[in-house]
């Protein structure tokens, strides 16, 4: 995947290109809002990643310039501004998602990865299936080797989730956003307690277990 | 303490030039009535002389018509002689005294105490004349200012009938004194009462000069002294202490943030900084550095969660709110949080029972309020042994909405409930949860942001913390 990196922080953007390079993606940065607005119009990046803090201009008017020239190209915005307020703005201006600083590369990584897919045209498909996991997404019925699961409504909607993100790192934050819609970090880990008694719903009595843990990451889905 | 005040002070009050102001003002006006007054009688005064001087010389004439020139000079020398010895030979002339000349057609004199034809003297209307006082006593012979009337005789003699205007004048001065007196009081009162009011105004100002001055020099504690009466200088006290005390509140807040930082942040950022110095000291293997880096990376990811709670609580308790709230649900919200916990309770074998009523609704900001909501089961499912059970309810009582989350844990001391509201305090000092002790603080920030307030009471046994908001509609 080819990611523009628009960051001005010189230390940020070696590691981050770093990190991004070595997870197998082009990545490029521009540190000046002008220069990076300019090569960010040009186009041929499948990836925008923008600091709002840059220096005399806020990066989400990268963004609106991107939106008003008709762009759809995914756009990740990283902001120290963390306040509700600010993500809303964020997204509004035509950011498809928010990350407050400080985040570990991680989170950073398969968030990328996560809108990269999200151009994939998979979003209407009524039946999702890894392996011989199927979820009815119309039916709302969820079956394993044929087997029918019972699955609460909030653990269907997890298990829906990471199935349209199947094969890709999940992290906590991105379940507890797009599952529970909330944004802020709960103290201890409720995303785990979630996780492992959907793992026992969907996993146990199988030989090959599918919901599988990255360690300092998050969670991913995938077939064995 | 008493406050000097200075006259250029006092000259710059506002209420001392409106003072000012006024008794000019008023003045101005009391003097042009004052003029109207004294132009209106001395104007009367003339009249009534000039009635009395026609009346005189009608009469006069009308004897001489009747009776003939001798009966004529008979009366005038008659009335001359009356009018004589109406001045006491050594008192002063009478003011008023009439003066009477019967002349020749070439104005020579043929009867009346007036010797001399004034040179002025015309007939017709009476006029103004300086006449030669014919009389004894003092001011005798010197000229006076008289009304005159002059008729000139069928025969072609002249009469001439004169009043002194002296009492007139003197009228008039008396007159013209006491409006200059009233004038003087009238114009000294507003002064003097310009400076009281000033004074006052000052003396009261002064107290909140002082006070800020104090305020100024470092002492936040100081207050406006509120003064005897209420009125609006004590509003006005009584709104500045208000503001002294948020910004008190604020700043102590502040400091105690900048305390926590350091005391907080600086023992866990030594700790990361030993264990990496430790680990680099010696050659290790691959192993070895990789778990000193995930430590590393757990301590990190500590610290930030450590520092982004003080951020919120320090933000929320400045109150600075960029959008206003918007109308919410508070029963949905409690019910997707219980959603999320539900199974935290049940993995840590106790037991979540939920009881909301039903649409109660909040002016807020959902997700401040479902982190506090959060934080709240989150420490209750913490502290509650194995078996328990955590109580969430939400019912609506007259214009607020209570929420409530009881355990049936071991509670807190009464004497400690107001220190956990304190930011860090925990009370496991061994530290055998995780958590940074900012939770109930967090909730607490929350809460006032919305203008509720928390309560902790004992839940016999447990801790049971209540939230009371304030209800929309």
């Amino acid at each position: 995947m080819h990611i523009l990196l628009v960051e001005d922080d010189a230390e940020a953007v070696t590691y981050l290109l770093r990190g991004l390079r070595e997870s197998g993606h082009v990545a490029e940065s521009a540190s000046d809002g002008q220069e990076a607005r300019a090569r960010a119009l040009a186009g041929g990046h499948d990836l925008v990643i923008v600091d709002r803090m840059l220096p005399g201009m806020d990066g989400l008017e990268i963004v609106r310039a991107l939106r008003g020239a008709g762009s759809d190209v995914p756009v990740l915005v990283l902001s120290a501004l963390g306040e509700v307020d600010d993500r809303v703005e964020g997204l509004r201006a035509g950011g498809d998602d928010y990350l407050v600083k400080p985040f570990s590369f991680a989170e950073l990584l398969a968030r990328v990865e996560a809108l990269a897919r999200r151009v994939r045209p998979d979003r209407s498909v009524p039946v999702l299936a890894v392996s011989d996991l199927r979820l009815d997404r119309l039916g709302r019925e969820v079956t394993r080797s044929g087997r029918k699961l019972s699955l609460q409504p909030r653990e269907f909607r997890l298990l829906e989730y990471l199935m349209l993100n199947a094969g890709q790192v999940v992290t906590r934050t991105m379940l507890l956003e797009n599952v529970w819609g909330y944004h802020f970090d709960p103290q201890t880990n409720v995303i785990d307690v979630h996780i492992s008694r959907l793992r026992r719903k969907i996993d146990h009595g199988f030989p090959d277990p599918l919901l599988h843990t990255v360690r300092g990451a998050g969670y991913c889905l995938r077939a064995p | 303490m008493r406050v000097p005040i200075r006259a250029a002070q006092l000259r710059r009050t506002t209420v001392f030039r409106l003072a000012m102001l006024y008794a000019g003002l008023f003045s101005l006006t009391l003097a042009a009535a004052f003029m109207i007054v004294y132009w209106l009688t001395s104007t009367q005064l003339q009249a009534q002389i000039d009635t009395g001087l026609i009346s005189e010389s009608d009469a006069l004439v009308a004897l001489y018509r009747d009776r003939g020139l001798r009966a004529l000079e008979q009366t005038v020398r008659a009335r001359s002689r009356v009018e004589e010895h109406l001045v006491a030979p050594a008192g002063p002339a009478d003011p008023g005294r009439r003066v009477y000349l019967l002349a020749a057609a070439d104005h020579r004199h043929v009867a009346g105490n007036l010797r001399d034809w004034p040179a002025r003297a015309r007939t017709g209307a009476p006029v103004t004349l300086a006449v030669r006082d014919p009389g004894a006593g003092p001011g005798s012979g010197q000229a006076r200012w008289m009304r005159a009337r002059v008729v000139r005789l069928s025969n072609g003699d002249y009469l001439l009938v004169a009043q002194a205007l002296d009492e007139a004048n003197e009228l008039r001065g008396h007159i013209l004194v006491s409006l200059l007196v009233a004038l003087a009081a009238a114009l000294a009162i507003g002064v003097a009462g310009g400076i009281w009011m000033g004074r006052s105004v000052l003396l009261r100002i002064a107290g909140i000069s002082r006070t800020a001055a104090e305020i100024m020099a470092g002492d936040l504690s100081r207050r406006v002294p509120l003064g005897r009466r209420d009125d609006e200088f004590a509003d006005l006290a009584r709104r500045l202490n208000a503001m002294l005390a948020r910004i008190e509140a604020l700043m102590r807040g502040m400091r105690e943030v900048t305390d926590n930082v350091a005391h907080d942040l600086r023992g866990p950022l030594s700790r990361l900084r030993g264990r990496l110095e430790v680990t680099l000291r010696q050659a290790r293997d691959a192993g070895d550095y990789r778990s000193a880096m995930e430590q590393a990376i757990a301590d990190a990811d500590s610290l930030l969660r450590t520092f982004n709670a003080l951020l919120s609580i320090a933000r929320l308790q400045a109150g600075v709110r960029r959008e206003p709230f918007g109308k919410l649900d508070l029963s949905a919200l409690c019910e997707g949080v219980a959603d999320l916990y539900g199974a935290v309770a049940e993995e840590a074998g106790l037991e979540l029972r939920v009881d909301l009523a039903p649409g109660i609704r909040i002016d807020g900001h959902a997700e401040l309020l479902a982190q506090a909501v959060s934080n709240l089961l989150d420490n209750a499912i913490k502290y509650v042994p194995p078996g328990g059970a955590v109580d969430l309810s939400l019912r609506a009582e007259d214009g607020s909405a209570l929420l409530a989350v009881a355990d049936d844990g071991p509670g807190i001391p009464e004497g400690r409930r107001a220190d956990v509201l304190e930011r860090f305090v925990r009370l496991d000092s061994s530290r055998s949860q995780p958590g940074n002790g900012l939770g109930l603080s967090l909730v607490k920030a929350v809460t006032e942001a919305h203008g509720g307030s928390m309560r902790l009471a004992d839940n016999h046994p447990g801790l049971k913390v209540l939230l009371e908001f304030p209800r929309h509609g």
